[in-house]
């Protein structure tokens, strides 16, 4: 687990928002455009100090291809680049990690006196460097100023000059699960997991799903197979698409173990009935490979399966939170509820989302 | 099919604590025509923080303006059963304090409406804001006059010397005077066997002064602005 709270300003919609007493299972829910997506970008942008250059790949994710400097104006509030974005995350380990971004301007040096010709007479007429002048400068990139723990780095990033990079210490493991991600992006992590020998781990839980899994292999074709003791191994491609969400998922948190997993819409592509062993596989490894996720969802049976499953799993434990997040006058305000505040709702049939 | 969520949609919330006082007040709220309120059904004190909490964090909340809270006394007196509530909603107030735009305004007293010029909140304590008891015994108080009533009295307490010492111990004198004054008005097929459907079928009577402190409370609450 890494992060204890955190803080967002702002960024995309959100003026000024904290999430609290984060916990190694968080859900973020609330209605369409209240800012889940941004927060999970924000925790994104935080966390990846050692690959900065994400933030052109949360606009990409968004379907808004950047296509000039000026472009970086949709990750701050109401485009405006005078408000400086601020991500701060307090983790386990008692430290502030904490981003701001501002953007890099560029203007061209005037010419500081024209010689105009005017009558005969020759007349030097100064051109100020002055207000006017600064307000017509141009974005030319933004500039990422990192402070983790002691340690200060930052970078400019611009699509049309060279990144200028400092050197970092490693960041955190951070994985994102974007809404539409198929079978084919999961398939080099699977491998990955195979060399280091971490895939057993997660074949091990997913055994406890699907029984029949002996183990999971990369074949012919690039192709993700496995074998349910059959003749011959069995592209996991026909065998539903739950099990492959669960896989998905399972494998990402293989990945980043120690660090955190970042999931837009969980529910996504999964039948409610196949819930129940998406949470029981994320509860297992989330707690056998240390990691944090945290996911969004628009679904009430997804809340519910997470408070059933977990309460079976881990009746004495106090791992999970949901945050509501909800705009009130144009503020961002989050709502947490444990374990126990989630099965009351649940019991009374209250909206939770 | 699965059950409608319950969702907040009137600025005017009362909450009471089973499916009985929420057809009670469903039905007494027409009788005193006060239209604009919302009950919703908490459950009882087991639990009753994760109830509220849960409420507080749904959606719409923030747009409440008027808070009842109803609650039996139960064996203990008013004042114990007022605190444990008064304790919960400063509690989430304290809590949720990042949350909460403005905390909710608490009583000082049982009955008491507080208002911090913008939202006001009230909790009665059933039967009178004093005694120890719920809403069985203003139900029954208003039908005191009734011929049946003694009926309904000699029956009880000729059924009571006839229990065990240990049914005695748990007999629930006050739901079997309920449902003993239910049976004698089971004529043809109108026949109820709960207090909250009795009161929708309007066999309480809400004229009775018993209501009063009640009827003052919930039209201080929800009556003015």
């Amino acid at each position: 687990m890494i992060y204890n709270s955190l803080k967002i300003k702002n960024f995309r919609g959100i003026k000024s928002l904290e999430l609290n007493d984060l916990k190694r299972i968080n859900i973020l829910v609330g209605k369409n455009n209240c800012g889940k997506t941004s927060i999970i970008e924000a925790i994104l942008l935080l966390s990846s100090y050692s690959n900065p250059s994400i933030s052109f790949f949360i606009n990409n994710t968004r379907g808004i291809l950047l296509t000039s400097d000026e472009d970086f104006k949709y990750n701050f509030k109401d485009f405006d680049f005078s408000s400086k974005i601020i991500f701060e995350g307090s983790t386990i380990n008692n430290n502030i990690n904490k981003l701001e971004i501002i953007p890099t301007r560029e203007i061209s040096i005037p010419v500081i006196q024209n010689v105009i010709k005017e009558k005969e007479q020759i007349i030097h007429k100064d051109i100020s460097i002055g207000q006017q002048n600064f307000m017509n400068s141009v974005v030319s990139g933004i500039q990422l100023i990192y402070k983790i723990g002691e340690q200060d780095f930052n970078f400019q990033l611009s699509l049309t000059r060279p990144t200028i990079s400092f050197p970092v210490k490693e960041g955190i493991k951070i994985g994102y699960i974007h809404p539409k991600e198929g079978i084919h992006e999961i398939i080099q992590i699977i491998g990955d997991l195979k060399i280091k020998k971490e895939l057993e781990g997660i074949v091990s839980v997913m055994k406890k799903i699907e029984p029949r899994i002996e183990s999971i292999e990369i074949g012919a074709g690039n192709l993700i197979y496995a074998d349910i003791g059959l003749k011959e191994l069995s592209p996991v491609n026909i065998m539903g698409d739950g099990l492959i969400r669960t896989m998905s998922v399972l494998a990402h948190i293989g990945r980043v173990k120690g660090g955190v997993l970042l999931i837009d819409e969980i529910e996504n592509g999964l039948h409610y009935s196949s819930m129940k062993n998406l949470w029981h596989g994320i509860i297992e490894t989330t707690k056998k490979y240390d990691v944090q996720v945290i996911a969004t969802t628009h679904s009430y049976e997804c809340i519910e399966y997470l408070a059933d499953i977990y309460s079976e799993i881990e009746p004495d434990m106090d791992d999970i939170r949901m945050y509501r997040i909800e705009k009130i006058d144009n503020i961002h305000k989050a709502f947490s509820s444990s374990i126990e505040v989630l099965r009351a709702g649940i019991e009374r049939n209250f909206e939770l989302r | 099919m699965k059950e409608k969520k319950i969702e907040i949609k009137y600025p005017n919330i009362l909450l009471v604590e089973g499916k009985d006082e929420y057809n009670f007040f469903e039905s007494y709220f027409k009788y005193l025509k006060i239209d604009n309120v919302q009950y919703i059904d908490i459950g009882g004190k087991e639990k009753f923080k994760d109830k509220y909490e849960s409420l507080v964090n749904s959606p719409e909340f923030s747009k409440i303006k008027k808070l009842g809270f109803i609650r039996d006394a139960e064996d203990g007196d008013a004042s114990s059963a007022f605190q444990s509530i008064k304790n919960i909603i400063e509690e989430i107030n304290r809590e949720k304090s990042l949350a909460l735009a403005i905390p909710i305004p608490v009583p000082r007293g049982p009955g008491e409406i507080i208002s911090d010029g913008e939202n006001y909140t009230g909790i009665f304590i059933m039967p009178n804001n004093n005694d120890s008891g719920m809403i069985e015994i203003l139900c029954l108080k208003s039908i005191e006059s009734d011929p049946i009533y003694k009926c309904i009295d000699d029956f009880i307490k000729c059924s009571y010397n006839k229990l065990s010492e240990k049914d005695k111990a748990e007999f629930k004198e006050l739901k079997g005077r309920v449902l003993a004054f239910l049976a004698t008005k089971a004529i043809g097929k109108n026949y109820v066997n709960s207090l909250g459907v009795a009161a929708l079928k309007n066999l309480w009577d809400f004229s009775n002064p018993c209501f009063d402190m009640l009827n003052n409370f919930v039209s201080k609450l929800f009556k003015q602005v």
